[in-house]
C-alpha cells in the first residue's frame, strides 16, 4: 500500500469504496465507513482482510459479532485479537454490558454513521501463522435487506461485500425450526446478491468462504446436532444455492444466551430477557473462515 | 399563494413484522413511486432512536416528532413527518419510529409558496401525521391494512405560517442564524444544535433564503444528527461533542450555543434578520417566497437593498426618498425584481403623500425641484411624481395661492407622456381658480406679483379659458392686466 502517498496527500481514499475524503473526515462521505480503517491500514502497511457478518433484521448479528469479538479478545481457543482503535471495542463493550444487565443490546439503526465497526488484528498464539487485519462492521439488518432488494440503496454494503475475503451469514435457526419460510427466503436472496456482487467469470463457483450460522440455537437445540442436515431440511432453498454456486461454504449453529425469560411491555410486545451468557458455537464459524483464508494464501 | 391542491404519492417507512420481512423499511407506498425514489426514501428516513427529545420538560420521548424535506433522484420532492408509534416490536427497547412521506412534483413547489412546512401542515390537516397502524389480529404485531397507499390530492395553504415566539427567537441569536442562512445560500451543509423548536426554526431558516433555491435545501429537523442522511440543514438536539466532531470532520458547519462569530454583513440577511428578530415568519414568507428568476448573490443583494429601503422609508428624509425613487424608477427591470421595485415605489409614494398632505407649503418648497425633475422624466417616474405634484400644489394653494400659481407654471407646459391630461388640467384649473378668488384686498407688492404671474400664465397657456377669465376678473378689479 502506498503509505507515502496517503500521508502526503490532502485527501485519503476510503478503504471500502475508495472515494477520496479529506484527512479530517471521520467517516467516508460516500459510503459512511470509518476513515480510521484506512489510517490503521496505512500504519500497518498491510491490506486488511474483511470478514462481513450479514443477516436479516433481528437475527442476532450484533450479539453474535459482539460476543465473537469479546471471545477473541479474551484469547478464546488460542486466538489473540488486538483491537486497532478504541472505536473497535465499542460493539463488544455494548453487547457484554447489556447482556450482563440481562438485556439485549439495542436495535442497530439504519443510519450508516450509527453502525459499529470493529478492526482487529487476529492471529493464533501458539502457531506461527499469519496475522490477519480483520474488519467487521455491525450493519443494520434492514439496511442489508434494503440493499439486497434494491441494489445500491446502501453503497457501503455492496462495496464491503465486494472487498470481503469471507462472510458469515446469520440465519434465524429458531424461526426456521418453527417452520417459517422467512429465514430461508432472506438467505436465498442474500446469497443470490452475494453471487452477483462477487461474480466470477463463466460458470465457476465462488471461492469466497461463507459460513452459514444458524443463530438462536438456545431456542432449538437440535440445530447443534447436525447443522448441515438441519439446513438441508429446513432451509432447503439456501442449501441448494450454496451447493450450486459456492465452492466454500459450511453450516454452523450458535447460541449466546443460556436461558431466556419473557415479559411484556406496555404495548403487549413480548420482551425477552437473557438470564445468563452461555456462548456456544461462536468461534467455530470464524475459525473455519480463517482456515479457508489461510488455505487460499498458501495456494497463492 | 393561498390555498392550492397538489397531487402526491405517499410512502410509510417504519418497523413492522410482515410476511415479507421485518424491521425498518417502506411498508406501504403508492404505486406511482419509482424504485429509485423508494431507495432514496429508505436512505433518508430515520430509524431506531432517531427522534430527538426536547432538553427541557416540555414533552416526553413518546411525543417527539421530526420533519424532513429532500429532493429525490427523479426530481420530485419528498416531505416527511416522523413520530413515535408505540414500542419497538422486537422488545429490544426504544420506540418504533414512524415516518409518513409525501412525494410531489417540483413544479408544484411554487404553488406551495416554496415552503416544505406548508406541505407538512397540509399532511397534518389531512390526518396523515397520525400513525396508520392497526392491530389486525391480537396475535400479530401491528400492521397496515394494505401495503398499497392511494395517490392523493393534498390541500396546501401556503400562507398558514405561524410566528416565532420570543423564547424560540432567543434560542438562535442573530449572528448564528445569519451564519446558518449564509451557509445554506452558499450551498454548504450546516448542523444546528438547539434544545427545542427544531421544526419552527427549520421553517424560519428555510424561509430566509429565496424560494427557488429551497428545492435544493434538504433538511431534517428534530432528527438526531446523521451524516448518512446527507441533509444540507440538520436541526437537532444531540450529544454535543459527538455531533460536533462528526459534523466538522465531514466539512459540515456546526452551530450551537458555543459558536461565536460575527453575523455576516449582507443586504439580504439584513432584512431577513429584521423579520426573524420580530418573529415575523409570515412577513418573511411573503417577501422571500416569490418566483425570483435570478437568485445569484448579486441579485440577492439588489433585492435585499430594495426591501431594506422599503423598511427604512419611515425614517428616511423626503428628499432622499425622491432621490431613491429617481434611481429606482430609472431601472425597474423585469419580473419579480420589477414588482419589488414597484412595491417600493408604492410604499414611498404613500409615505410622501402622507407627509405632504400634512405639511405646509413652506415646509415642502424644497422638495419641488427634485419632484419636478422626476416628473419630467416621463413614464413610470412621471406617473409616480404626478400624485405628489398634485399634493404639493394643493398644499400650496391652501397657504399661498400666488405661490401655488407660480409653482404650477412649472408643470403647465411640456407635459410629459404618462400624465393624465384631464386630471392634470383639473389640477391647474383648481390652482388658477383659487388665484382668481384671492384677488381682493391685495397689497401693492401682491398686485405686482399677480400681474407678473398672469402674464407668465398668458405666455404659457394663451388659449386657456381660465387664464382668460382670470384676466377679465383682474381687469374688473383694475389691476392693469390686459389680454395680449
Amino acid at each position: 500500500m502506498a503509505t507515502a502517498t496517503y500521508t502526503r496527500s490532502a485527501t485519503m481514499p476510503c478503504l471500502i469504496c475508495e472515494q477520496k475524503n479529506s484527512l479530517e473526515a471521520v467517516v467516508c462521505n460516500t459510503c459512511g465507513a470509518p476513515m480510521a480503517l484506512i489510517q490503521e491500514a496505512v500504519a500497518q502497511d498491510r491490506d486488511p482482510c474483511i470478514v462481513t457478518v450479514v443477516g436479516d433484521s433481528n437475527v442476532g448479528k450484533t450479539v453474535y459479532l459482539g460476543m465473537l469479538l469479546d471471545m477473541l479478545s479474551n484469547r478464546a481457543d488460542d486466538f489473540e485479537a488486538v483491537p486497532k482503535g478504541a472505536y473497535s471495542v465499542n460493539l463488544q463493550h455494548s453487547v457484554v454490558s447489556h447482556l450482563s444487565m440481562r438485556q439485549f443490546p439495542p436495535k442497530t439503526a439504519m443510519e450508516v454513521d450509527d453502525w459499529h465497526w470493529a478492526y482487529y488484528q487476529v492471529r493464533r498464539r501458539k502457531r506461527t501463522t499469519d496475522t490477519y487485519d480483520l474488519v467487521m462492521p455491525d450493519m443494520a439488518g434492514e439496511a442489508i435487506a434494503a440493499e439486497v432488494a434494491n441494489p445500491k440503496t446502501f453503497k457501503v454494503i455492496r462495496s464491503l461485500l465486494e472487498k470481503s475475503a469471507g462472510a458469515i451469514l446469520l440465519v434465524d435457526g429458531a424461526l426456521a425450526a418453527a417452520g417459517s419460510p422467512q429465514p430461508d427466503f432472506f438467505a436465498l436472496k442474500l446469497m443470490s446478491y452475494l453471487d452477483g456482487v462477487i461474480a466470477t467469470r463463466g460458470e465457476k463457483k465462488l471461492t469466497t468462504p461463507v459460513a452459514v450460522v444458524l443463530s438462536k440455537g438456545d431456542y432449538c437445540p437440535e440445530v447443534f446436532d447436525d447443522p448441515r442436515s438441519f439446513a438441508q431440511s429446513n432451509l432447503n432453498r439456501l442449501w441448494n444455492i450454496c451447493e450450486s454456486r459456492f465452492a466454500n461454504y459450511e453450516f454452523f449453529a450458535t447460541s449466546v444466551v443460556g436461558a431466556l425469560a419473557y415479559g411484556s411491555d406496555e404495548y403487549d410486545n413480548v420482551v425477552p430477557y437473557p438470564l445468563h451468557i452461555a456462548p456456544r458455537g461462536v468461534i467455530e464459524p470464524f475459525e473455519w473462515v480463517l482456515t479457508k483464508l489461510q488455505g487460499d494464501c498458501k495456494r497463492r | 399563494m393561498t390555498q392550492t391542491t397538489i397531487a402526491c404519492d405517499q410512502a410509510i417507512f417504519t418497523s413492522i413484522r410482515s410476511p415479507m420481512g421485518e424491521g425498518y423499511r417502506i411498508v406501504a407506498a403508492s404505486r406511482g413511486l419509482k424504485p429509485e425514489e423508494k431507495q432514496a426514501i429508505t436512505r433518508c428516513s430515520p430509524s431506531h432512536e432517531a427522534l430527538c427529545a426536547p432538553r427541557d420538560e416540555s414533552g416526553s420521548d413518546a411525543d417527539a416528532t421530526g420533519t424532513a424535506f429532500y429532493t429525490l433522484p427523479s426530481g420530485r420532492l419528498c416531505a416527511a413527518f416522523t413520530c413515535n408509534a408505540g414500542a419497538e416490536h422486537t422488545g429490544r427497547g426504544g420506540l418504533r419510529v414512524y415516518t409518513q412521506n409525501v412525494v410531489f412534483a417540483e413544479t408544484d413547489f411554487a404553488k406551495c409558496g416554496y415552503n416544505p412546512l406548508a406541505v407538512l401542515r397540509a399532511m397534518k390537516a389531512a390526518g396523515m401525521t397520525a400513525p396508520q397502524l392497526c392491530i389486525r389480529t391480537p396475535a400479530l404485531m401491528p400492521g397496515l391494512s394494505s401495503p398499497v397507499l392511494p395517490s392523493l390530492e393534498l390541500a396546501v395553504d401556503a400562507s398558514g405560517v405561524q410566528p416565532l415566539d420570543g423564547s424560540l427567537c432567543a434560542l438562535l441569536p442573530r449572528s448564528r442564524r445569519c451564519c446558518v442562512a449564509r451557509c445554506l445560500m452558499d450551498g454548504k451543509a450546516v448542523a444546528v444544535e438547539l434544545p427545542k423548536g427544531w421544526t419552527e426554526w427549520a421553517e424560519a431558516l428555510v424561509l430566509g433564503i429565496p424560494g427557488p433555491l429551497r428545492a435544493k435545501v434538504s433538511f431534517g429537523a428534530g432528527l438526531r444528527f446523521s451524516v448518512g442522511r446527507g441533509h444540507c440543514l440538520q436541526i437537532f438536539h444531540d450529544e454535543r461533542r459527538a455531533a460536533a466532531g462528526r459534523a466538522s470532520a465531514q466539512g459540515i458547519r456546526f452551530v450551537d450555543s458555543e459558536t461565536s462569530e460575527d453575523a455576516p454583513e449582507s443586504e439580504w440577511l439584513s432584512f431577513v434578520e429584521r423579520h426573524w428578530s420580530q418573529g415575523d415568519v409570515h412577513g418573511l414568507m411573503r417577501r422571500t417566497s416569490r418566483p425570483f428568476a435570478d437568485c445569484s448573490p448579486e441579485a440577492r443583494e439588489r433585492i435585499g437593498r430594495l426591501y431594506n429601503a422599503t423598511d427604512a422609508l419611515p425614517q428616511t428624509e423626503s428628499v432622499q426618498i425622491l432621490s431613491l425613487m429617481t434611481r429606482t424608477l430609472a431601472e425597474l427591470g423585469q419580473g419579480v425584481e420589477r414588482e419589488i421595485r414597484l412595491e417600493l415605489c408604492d410604499a414611498a409614494g404613500c409615505t410622501l403623500l402622507d407627509r405632504l398632505s400634512k405639511a405646509r407649503w413652506n415646509d415642502v418648497r424644497a422638495l419641488w425641484s427634485p419632484l419636478l425633475n422626476l416628473w419630467r422624466r416621463g413614464g413610470e417616474a412621471t406617473v409616480f411624481a404626478q400624485m405628489l405634484v398634485a399634493c404639493v400644489l394643493r398644499s400650496a394653494v391652501k397657504d399661498d395661492p400666488q405661490a401655488a400659481a407660480e409653482t404650477a407654471l412649472d408643470v403647465a407646459r411640456d407635459i410629459p407622456v404618462g400624465v393624465d391630461r384631464v386630471s392634470h388640467d383639473g389640477l391647474l384649473n383648481e390652482v388658477l381658480n383659487r388665484l382668481a378668488e384671492a384677488t381682493t384686498q391685495l397689497s401693492e407688492a401682491s398686485r405686482a406679483r399677480l400681474k407678473d404671474i398672469i402674464h407668465r400664465w398668458q405666455t404659457a397657456r394663451p388659449t386657456c379659458p381660465i387664464v382668460a377669465g382670470l384676466i377679465e376678473r383682474c381687469a374688473a378689479l383694475q389691476l392693469g392686466v390686459a389680454r395680449t
